[in-house]
């Protein structure tokens, strides 16, 4: 998993990668048992691992694979804590499609 | 943006504050034998002058090299210092070294930082972990089979993983800019493009309605400095001077601006150059 390229996405760019694992910064709105949702320029349901401990209002950079209904299966994820620019966030990930030639090859 | 970042400097001054570094020079190219099998082992420390350009794992993974011995290029322009931030996968510790294979979503390269003789136990303890987000800087090298390695001089945690999103964003202002150095003298284009999606602009024509009056006196009047063309920029008491304010309050706002990366500082922390 770890040697793939995850290209950065945000809930409007997921079409874009049905089937692929990206990376996605967003900030948890709800948790529900293994379920959580995550505000990443719009919603996003993320199907958690076992041991991932989503805290509500906390932003997480998830690695995860994008299913056919643009939920993520959770590969791998990160606690960012509460003070990320999410601005910045969303700007990075629109700006990789952009220049993907620095991110990933299309 | 705990960094220096000002790539014209010698990266061994951005070091000051590093804590724990001082090891590197003397470590760097020791006779443990490693830089002989690409004979690269006597390069001196003066090619630490060299500009750090931060970049993607993926530019260092797609960087050309005219022929086996020379410079690395990115984007048309030679590169053998640079930084990158990503996340540690493995870590091999050995006798004389620790290697740490790191990705950041573009790529992924192994990373090798030579362990200081005096101290190698607590290099290891409190060196990064697998999991964690590091800011790398170091030097780019091939090894057999065209495998390519960085030679760490600078492995730090990150702390604010704001860090995270704004590395790559660098990589791409700087890759933008290194390819359309027309648009606006520089960062423009980058700039243009980031603020066209809503990031906080780092535009050139300041109309930034976040900035106060002052700020944007002090920006006009660096790009109006004669000054602005030499390599150590304007002195804050110059600054102060022209906009006629108080040299403090000019320090502040040299600061954020700073901080924003409209501008940066050059020799020392009484001189600013607009990006």
């Amino acid at each position: 998993m770890s040697s793939e390229i995850t290209p950065r996405a945000n809930a409007p760019l997921l079409h874009l990668f049905q089937g692929k694992p990206v990376r996605l910064i967003g900030k948890v709105t709800e948790v529900r048992g293994e379920t959580a949702t995550l505000d990443a320029a719009g919603s996003v349901t993320v199907y958690a691992t076992r041991d991932s401990n989503f805290k509500e209002g906390n932003v997480y950079e998830v690695i995860g694979r994008v299913q056919p209904d643009l939920s993520l299966k959770m590969l791998d994820g990160i606690d960012f804590g509460t003070n990320i620019d999410m601005d910045n966030a969303n700007a990075l990930a629109e700006l990789s499609q952009r220049h993907h030639e620095i991110f990933f090859d299309k | 943006m705990s960094y220096d970042t000002s790539y014209n400097s010698n990266y061994g001054g951005a070091f000051g504050g590093g804590g724990g570094g001082g090891g590197f020079v003397s470590n760097n190219y020791g006779s443990d034998g490693m830089s002989n099998s690409q004979g690269g082992g006597d390069r001196s420390i003066s090619e630490s002058k060299s500009r750090v350009r931060p970049v993607t794992i993926k530019q260092i993974l797609d960087a050309s090299q005219a022929h086996p011995d020379s410079e690395y290029s990115v984007d048309g322009v030679d590169v053998s210092t640079v930084t990158f931030v990503g996340m540690v996968r493995n870590v091999l510790n050995q006798t004389t070294n620790s290697t740490y294979r790191i990705e950041d979503g573009t790529g992924t390269i192994e990373v090798r930082k030579f362990v200081s003789a005096d101290r190698p136990d607590s290099d290891r303890i409190q060196g990064p972990q697998m999991g964690d987000y590091v800011r790398v800087i170091g030097e780019l090298k091939a090894f057999f089979n065209n495998k390519r390695q960085v030679n760490g001089n600078l492995i730090r945690k990150v702390t604010d993983n704001n860090e995270v999103i704004y590395a790559q964003l660098e990589a791409l202002a700087l890759h933008l800019q290194t390819l359309h150095p027309e648009r606006q003298g520089g960062a423009g284009g980058a700039l243009e493009e980031t603020k066209m999606t809503g990031i906080q602009p780092s535009t050139r024509s300041y109309t930034n309605e976040n900035l106060t009056s002052l700020q944007r006196r002090v920006l006009d009047t660096l790009s109006s400095a004669a000054e602005q063309a030499s390599n150590e920029g304007v002195n804050i008491h110059v600054i102060a001077q022209r906009v006629g304010a108080n040299p403090n309050t000019i320090q502040e706002a040299c600061e954020y601006l700073s901080e924003l990366g409209l501008i940066y500082t050059t020799i020392d922390y009484d001189h600013y150059k607009l990006t």
